[in-house]
């Protein structure tokens, strides 16, 4: 019954190794806007999913309620990640995750 | 990997952004607003109405080429649960007189246009995914009738099927998601499976595995979205594949325990101490 989840699932180029996919899930551990060692190390534990969304990342400085106002940039974590967490801190998630990415990404990046 | 991403429109509020309103399609503001970090329930603000949309399009474009030249395999565009093109889509948070409101086809253009400037950032229709949630519930969303929400749904996943993308994810009703109680419960898989034709469709939605299986293999969807099961899970896959038991989550962590000065106690726990 499983084997319906487990198999693979081809879409355009990239092959999911199986069916269950990472939803994307706010976690408010990006202090400053950005992700760290440790958000690069909660994502690779998660590898074996065929595809992880991740996080929703803000495309530009919005406030929301995952940090307080006292915070000394008034800004929601994800914020600022719009720019922020793609400029840097996705590349540290990749640099770290590329043996990782063969799961949902046959080819080199 | 794909990263989602995220414009909260009219569901943000000032004292987050500087005294500054949020965003919105029209001059209404969300029921409800109770914010994590601001005391008591100071409500959702109405929002200033975008002056042009393509505005907003422009610096989800700008994100679309960071995401693409960070790495990201893909793009989703979250187009669900309330947020900015979500306010677009549905008829009572767009009352917009011009050519981004009114009809079914004018309300869907935002999302629609959204998402060919991610296709065109990454060149490839198969990285750009689109989540939806036709239901409606959180946020203050959803359409008054399953009528309505399926004439709007139904043109939007047509028109986005023919873009040709790499999936649209469907979100189905669930309770925890409608706080104020007006989302609409009815299925909107079987609406939407036949006439998504060229992409893949994603569900999303408290499937445990039995379930999961079983849309897969009886409801015609190509995978399922899981979220709350992989928080303490991190070997999900290999927890469904051996019949192993599931880890509860550690809700207290699950954004992290605040100190006074507003800084998260210590992230790893509840977050990456599940091995």
């Amino acid at each position: 019954m499983t084997l319906a989840l487990l198999s693979p699932l081809n879409v355009g180029s990239i092959t999911l190794k199986n069916r269950i996919v990472m939803a994307s899930m706010t976690r408010n551990r990006c202090p400053g806007t950005y992700p760290d060692e440790v958000v690069v190390k909660y994502y690779e534990e998660r590898a074996s999913a065929g595809l992880i969304i991740t996080e929703g990342v803000l495309i530009s400085p919005q406030g929301f309620k995952y940090i307080s106002q006292t915070h000394k940039h008034n800004y929601n974590f994800k914020e600022l990640n719009g720019l922020m967490l793609l400029e840097f801190g996705a590349r540290n998630i990749l640099k770290h995750g590329r043996r990782l990415l063969p799961l949902s990404m046959p080819k080199a990046v | 990997m794909f990263a989602q991403l995220w414009h909260l429109g009219r569901v943000s509020h000032p004292l987050h952004q500087c005294g500054q309103n949020p965003i919105g399609p029209s001059a209404i503001a969300a029921n409800g607003g109770k914010f994590r970090y601001l005391v008591e329930t100071p409500g959702y603000v109405t929002p200033v109405p975008i002056k042009n949309p393509k505005d907003v399009i422009a610096l989800y474009r700008k994100a679309a080429e960071n995401a693409k030249k960070a790495g990201f395999d893909g793009i989703e565009l979250h187009s669900a649960n309330g947020y900015l093109p979500h306010q677009f889509l549905e008829s009572h948070s767009n009352k917009r007189t011009d050519e981004w409101g009114g009809s079914v086809e004018n309300r869907s253009r935002f999302t629609l246009e959204v998402l060919k400037e991610f296709i065109s950032v990454y060149g490839d229709s198969k990285r750009v995914g689109v989540k939806l949630s036709p239901n409606g519930g959180y946020n203050d969303m959803g359409e008054k009738t399953f009528e309505e929400a399926k004439k709007l749904y139904s043109h939007l996943v047509q028109e986005a099927d023919k873009l040709n993308l790499g999936y649209i994810q469907v979100a189905r009703f669930l309770p925890d998601f409608d706080p104020s109680g007006r989302g609409l419960k009815d299925d909107f898989l079987a609406v939407l499976k036949p006439l998504v034709k060229k992409s893949s469709l994603f569900v999303n939605g408290g499937y445990g595995k039995d379930e999961a299986v079983e849309v897969i293999s009886k409801s015609g969807a190509d995978a399922v979205v899981i979220g709350r099961p992989f928080l303490a899970n991190p070997n999900l896959v290999q927890v469904y594949e051996k019949g192993l038991p599931l880890k509860q989550p550690d809700w207290m962590n699950l954004y992290g325990k605040l100190t006074p000065e507003c800084k998260i106690e210590n992230p790893r726990v509840g977050y990456v101490d599940f091995n």
